[in-house]
């Protein structure tokens, strides 16, 4: 997972990311000496203060959420039972990079299902 | 025949190319001009009224005779302080009188830089209403010339706008430190001192704000408006030592204070916040059937910083949608607060069902959630403008009727 994470920390803008369960427990993270706890810990209380209004609304299943302040933006992408999160400046685009690692984060979290099963 | 060979083949001599023209007819009006001045400003010295005011100073503005445009205009406004017409020369003559002093300060800035030039560069600046300008000008200043007393007080005053507007503790912070190098620079002067003071005790740190008052009788005992702050101040820390919302083991934490406002995105205990939220929700509210027309979003609604919803028609009961919209905005506010992120600007969650954007003016939020992916960048842009202010009002909510509906 680490090493899906490391083609984010590579572009420029991105201050760092993570892969964390929906209530907040870090699975893997880029830098390694940042501290990523208080933001996986404040990203799954947003979740979870908006998760029932938003299903009272059909607003699900969640695809990407976007904090943008002055001096950065945090993104939320759920990808299977995970979220990736990324830190980041206000103006660097990174829909691409977000779903091309989204994409290999869902082929592993899918490759360690099977190789589970077997 | 098209337009060109009618132009060319009529036979007539060819008409001169448009910028000559022009050139040719702003001559004629200046030389008429030049004539008709010293009629239109001996009319103005004899028999004085806004209409011989407008023709003297709009015949000097059109010469490019800025300083005398501005003198007229200014005995104008003394004169005829009540007049509508007198004002808006005032206004005019005072814009033209400060981009002209701009290109001034700058070109001695170019030859020679000095504090007083930066400084000039910032009043004018501010004038023309840019105050990034204007900050950006006092912040070069001091990086030549740190210790310009003035150039620290005229930032500190800006940054203090700033704050008002975004709630940023960055600012409230500087505005402190800007504050105090002035006082310190130039103890001379009692403006500084007060308004450090009357900072201090808008952000909640009157103990501070009470020490800075007195310290300030010590240098100025004559300062009366001092004086009365001094014992304003003195009243409150007493009531709120009685009553125990003053901690009596720990000062004043100013930084968290800042903090703790930009994080709730309101200023606790300022009697002018309530009335300043009013008028921005009010504001945003009249706007919301342009940003419905704009958008095809049925959707929108305005988020006060304590969590009420509101449309054009009045306050929204709760339902679904103020509560996300609620809910989702304190609590990014909180999560960009506490990961240092600075103000929270926008938040957009987008969902399978739709897309929920808040955009944060500058206390409350504006809301709208549209299930039509298209109409994404539209309403992105929409609520852009409404926030800066440039969303034109179609329907009036006058504060008295809102209140009574809440």
């Amino acid at each position: 997972m680490k090493e899906v994470l490391q083609r984010l920390d590579g572009i420029p803008g991105v201050q760092g990311a993570l892969l964390m369960t929906l209530d907040g427990v870090i699975v893997a993270s880029v830098p390694e000496h940042v501290d990523h706890e208080r933001t996986a810990a404040f990203l799954s209380a947003v979740l979870l203060a908006v998760e029932k209004s938003a299903e009272q609304l059909g607003l699900v299943p969640l695809q990407r959420l976007t904090l943008a302040a002055a001096r950065g933006r945090l993104l939320l992408m759920p990808v299977g039972e995970l979220a990736l999160a990324v830190l980041a400046d206000g103006t660097t685009d990174l829909s691409a990079a977000l779903n091309e690692v989204a994409g290999l984060t869902r082929r592993l979290l899918r490759q360690s299902k099977i190789a589970l099963k077997a | 025949m098209n337009a060109a060979a009618h132009d060319s083949g009529s036979g007539a001599a060819p008409r001169p190319p448009l910028p000559r023209a022009f050139g040719v007819v702003g001559f004629i009006a200046r030389s008429r001009d030049r004539l008709l001045l010293s009629r239109r400003l001996a009319r103005w010295r004899d028999d004085p009224s806004p209409a011989a005011l407008a023709d003297a100073v709009q015949t000097l503005l059109r010469l490019g005779e800025v300083e005398r445009a501005y003198a007229i205009a200014r005995q104008g406004v003394t004169r005829m302080k009540g007049d509508a017409l007198v004002h808006e020369l005032w206004r005019i003559a005072t814009r033209a009188h400060a981009e002209e002093g701009l290109v001034v300060a700058k070109a001695e800035i170019r030859a020679r830089p000095s504090a007083s030039a930066f400084l000039k560069v910032a009043r004018c600046s501010a004038l023309l209403r840019d105050s990034e300008g204007a900050m950006r000008a006092l912040e070069e200043c001091l990086r030549l010339f740190p210790t310009t007393a003035t150039a620290h007080a005229a930032l500190a005053e800006l940054l203090e706008q700033r704050w008002h507007r975004d709630l940023a503790a960055a600012d409230g912070r500087l505005v402190l430190a800007h504050f105090r190098k002035a006082w310190r620079l130039d103890g001379a002067e009692a403006t500084r001192p007060m308004r450090l003071a009357a900072f201090l005790a808008r952000i909640g740190a009157v103990r501070e704000a009470l020490t800075v008052a007195e310290e300030l009788l010590q240098l100025h005992g004559d300062v009366s408006d001092a004086r009365v702050l001094r014992d304003s101040l003195a009243q409150v820390v007493a009531e709120g030592l009685a009553a125990g919302t003053l901690d009596a083991t720990h000062g004043d934490d100013a930084d968290g204070l800042l903090r703790h406002i930009e994080e709730s995105g309101r200023v606790a205990g300022d009697p002018g916040e309530a009335t300043r939220v009013a008028r921005e929700s009010a504001r945003l509210c009249a706007a919301l059937p342009s940003i419905r027309a704009r958008t095809a979003c049925e959707k929108v609604l305005v988020i006060e910083p304590k969590g009420d919803a509101f449309d054009e028609r009045g306050p929204l009961g709760a339902s679904s949608l103020a509560s996300l919209a609620a809910n989702l905005a304190r609590s990014a506010q909180v999560t960009v607060r506490r990961l240092d992120l600075g103000p929270l600007g926008a938040v957009e969650m987008e969902t399978a069902g739709g897309t929920l954007l808040l955009k944060r003016g500058q206390r409350c939020y504006v809301g709208a959630l549209f299930d039509q992916p298209e109409s994404d960048a539209a309403a992105r842009a929409a609520l852009e403008e409404l926030v800066a202010g440039r969303t034109p009002i179609v329907a009036s909510i006058r504060g008295t009727d809102r209140e009574a509906r809440r």
